[in-house]
């Protein structure tokens, strides 16, 4: 059993707080997503959990061990970074084949090995060649390939696909999600890319300069955010936020009063904006909305950016004061410079304090599923 | 006018011919989007109007004139290559005031000033300004290349991957702003990418460049719905297309079934049948109406799946709304397709016009 359990973890360089009072769990055989900006934490705490970093307070357990006073090489963990970390003077086999040979792993299963986990990532071209030779997505999985080969009960990967090409990015997401599922162990993943951590991950933990801001599914994270942080941080084009009034039980954004808020919701959104100048913060999804005539009730505006993108379609519309992004199926017939008027999905929309941030109330029917 | 045309172009290195016979034609303010795989000779056809290159056969004109004599400086191009190439002993703001100052384009200080404003505001590199090129990043830098490609008004604009190295929410959030920019600014464009998204995004026109041929040009919503290739098909998309191959001559295998097409007649025999992800639904098994399949991968995209499913050894990819009805890996369902959205294709690849039978099969 590799469970992974950070009890109150601090992280301090000198004077400055890289990682704030973090607790955080990852269950055996769990795929855990560590999602963030740069400079939020996350690498510092994967290379905690690898034992590359000090950790300043609390506790970090591996299979219900505390791994604290352990070095890396004790807490079975393989771990593949962003900067590669290969042996310059050795070929792309002897790199790959390294753990292996430290662990004394007999060379016939050594050499199966490493042939297993090179063709899975398509790099049997390169076997020979010095990594100089390579380009750094070829690096990037040999780096990838040397932390496969272990087998270990706890796989740490930092941004271990982001240089990849696109399309070769695509397959890769695919193809670690399979390994993860035929191996019995326990996957921590470190990216700044939502998408691959919505895709990929089980759980999804988001971290906001050094602390930790929601821990849940894909989908809670993105139905159900906890903060306005977490709601533009996941989803792209991010959740629109625009400022609405509250005055005598009317949320308005401009002209337009929203529709069938709930009385608890109201309740909630009157006591939030009592603290913010009587405003909320009004979260709207690119894909919540309606798109009506100019006579239609929603919010006014015009086309600025019209994308067409296949099977979907990208607008840009000027409020007069904000710009808002809405996504919609295949061909929408809108030209740029129409008047429109936007009309939220009322089930869909989040309201944030616009003081603090934090998620206030539920939209109508998100709590729900 | 300042359109750029290439009439016939061939450009070979030794044996190698990087483009055969390339006839294109980049009418004046239109943004016109050079899209393929990486070696497929995005760059090249890029630099033999930029002048770097001289063509093997064939003649390039840009506004009217014959140019394929004439040296780069003397074809008022601006341009932003992959790499940045900036003046290192000068700031950010002297970078882009540089081809704002070269000779005879006589404009006034304050001119030039707006102008760079609105690139750097446009980029989001307004508080770079002061700072030198090795204090910027490798993303920075190259939207500083790009600032310099747009801040005076040229001929044409080449642009070649210019936001390929920006993180993916600053690219997505550039490449529509990049867009109003060049439009509202007349200016005639070629813009080389590998990315789908981008050049569709980005494009009035896509020219699908594949292996140094140029296999399909038209408006983005043209080649999406209309592929002229199982090639184009295959690069337009994402997900890619599933792209099914017929047996015998009218006959799919799908999931253990035997799938007869809906086709009425066609002008020859078909070889694939393709579907967009959007296209293929899935649901719970029915007394064997439909083809069976088995969930490998399901990928969570906040508003839709992706959806891999396993028919009986071909994988199919459907792309469903995240609200629909949900499956769980290695779980067994139906997989319907949507004949009416069927792309057909010729065994040798080419897009087939065929006549379907009545109602979906």
């Amino acid at each position: 059993m590799a469970r992974v359990v950070l009890e109150s973890v601090v992280k301090r360089y000198g004077k400055v707080l890289a990682v704030d009072d973090l607790t955080l769990e990852c269950a055996h055989h769990e795929f855990l997503g560590i999602l963030g900006p740069s400079g939020c934490g996350k690498s510092s705490t994967m290379r905690m959990i690898a034992g590359l970093e000090e950790i300043t307070e609390g506790t970090i357990s591996i299979g219900d061990r505390v791994v604290n006073d352990l070095p890396p090489a004790a807490r079975n963990v393989a771990m593949a970074f962003e900067h590669y970390g290969l042996y310059p003077h050795m070929s792309v086999f002897d790199n790959i084949a390294y753990p292996l040979r430290v662990a004394r792993v007999p060379t016939e299963e050594m050499v199966r090995s490493v042939l297993e986990v090179v063709r899975m990532l398509r790099i049997e071209l390169f076997l020979e060649r010095r990594p100089r030779a390579l380009s750094g997505g070829v690096r990037q999985r040999v780096s990838l390939a040397r932390a496969l080969v272990r087998r270990p009960s706890v796989f740490l990967l930092d941004e271990p696909i982001s240089h990849l090409e696109a399309e070769l990015r695509n397959e890769m997401r695919i193809e670690l999600k399979r390994l993860h599922a035929a191996n019995d162990s326990t996957t921590i993943y470190v990216t700044h890319d939502q998408l691959e951590a919505l895709t990929m991950a089980d759980r999804v933990a988001i971290m906001h300069q050094g602390g930790l801001q929601q821990v849940g599914t894909p989908e809670d994270v993105y139905r159900r955010p906890a903060n306005r942080f977490v709601a533009t941080f996941v989803g792209e084009p991010p959740m629109n936020i625009v400022q609405a009034s509250v005055r005598g039980g009317r949320v308005a954004v401009g002209d337009y009063a929203l529709e069938q808020v709930a009385p608890a919701t109201l309740t909630a959104i009157e006591a939030a904006a009592n603290g913010a100048g009587g405003t909320v913060d009004v979260g709207v999804r690119p894909d919540d909305f309606r798109l009506g005539g100019p006579d239609e009730p929603g919010i006014a505006g015009r086309i600025r950016i019209r994308e067409n993108l296949g099977d979907t379609t990208l607008l840009s519309v000027d409020t007069g004061g904000d710009r808002l992004r809405l996504r919609s199926g295949a061909g929408l017939a809108v030209r740029e410079g129409e008047t429109v008027r936007l009309h939220p999905r009322a089930d869909r929309i989040h309201f944030f304090d616009a003081a603090t941030g934090l998620a206030v109330g539920q939209a109508a029917g998100s709590g729900a599923d | 006018m300042s359109d750029v045309r290439l009439a016939a172009v061939t450009k070979a290195y030794g044996d190698e011919t990087a483009l055969s016979t390339i006839d294109l034609d980049c009418a004046d303010g239109t943004l016109l989007v050079v899209f393929g795989p990486s070696g497929a000779g995005k760059s090249t056809l890029l630099k033999l109007v930029a002048g770097i290159e001289d063509p093997s056969e064939g003649r390039v004109w840009i506004a009217g004139h014959d140019v394929t004599a004439e040296p780069p400086q003397h074809r008022d191009i601006a341009m932003a290559f992959e790499s940045y190439a900036l003046y290192p002993h000068l700031s950010v703001w002297r970078n882009l005031e540089f081809p704002l100052r070269a000779p005879g384009r006589g404009l006034a200080a304050n001119v030039r000033a707006e102008r760079i404003r609105e690139v750097a505001e446009l980029l989001e590199i307004a508080e770079l300004l002061e700072r030198r090129p090795n204090q910027l990043s490798g993303g920075q830098r190259q939207r500083v290349s790009l600032g310099r490609a747009l801040v005076r008004d040229a001929n044409a604009t080449l642009l070649d991957e210019p936001i390929a190295h920006l993180d993916a929410r600053l690219r997505n959030a550039l490449r529509g702003e990049l867009k109003h920019y060049l439009k509202s600014h007349g200016a005639t464009a070629l813009y080389a990418t590998p990315d789908y998204v981008e050049a569709f995004g980005i494009a009035d026109v896509v020219a699908i460049l594949i292996a140094g041929r140029i296999h399909q040009v038209g408006p983005p919503e043209e080649i999406y719905e209309a592929p002229a290739s199982l090639a184009v098909a295959e690069l337009v998309g994402d997900p890619r297309m599933n792209v099914l191959a017929v047996q015998g001559d009218r006959t799919l295998a799908l999931g253990g079934h035997r799938v007869r097409l809906p086709l009425a007649s066609t002008d020859g025999t078909v070889g694939h049948v393709g579907f967009r992800p959007t296209d293929v639904s899935l649901g719970p098994l029915v007394q064997d109406e439909s083809a069976p399949g088995r969930v490998e991968l399901i990928e969570p995209a906040g508003d839709h799946r992706i959806v891999r499913v396993d028919t009986d050894g071909t994988p199919v990819t459907a792309k469903i709304a995240a609200d629909e009805a949900p499956f769980a890996v290695g779980d067994t369902v139906s997989v319907q397709l949507d004949w009416t959205r069927a792309h057909y294709f010729d065994r040798a690849g080419r897009r087939q016009v065929v006549a379907t039978a009545e109602g979906r099969c």
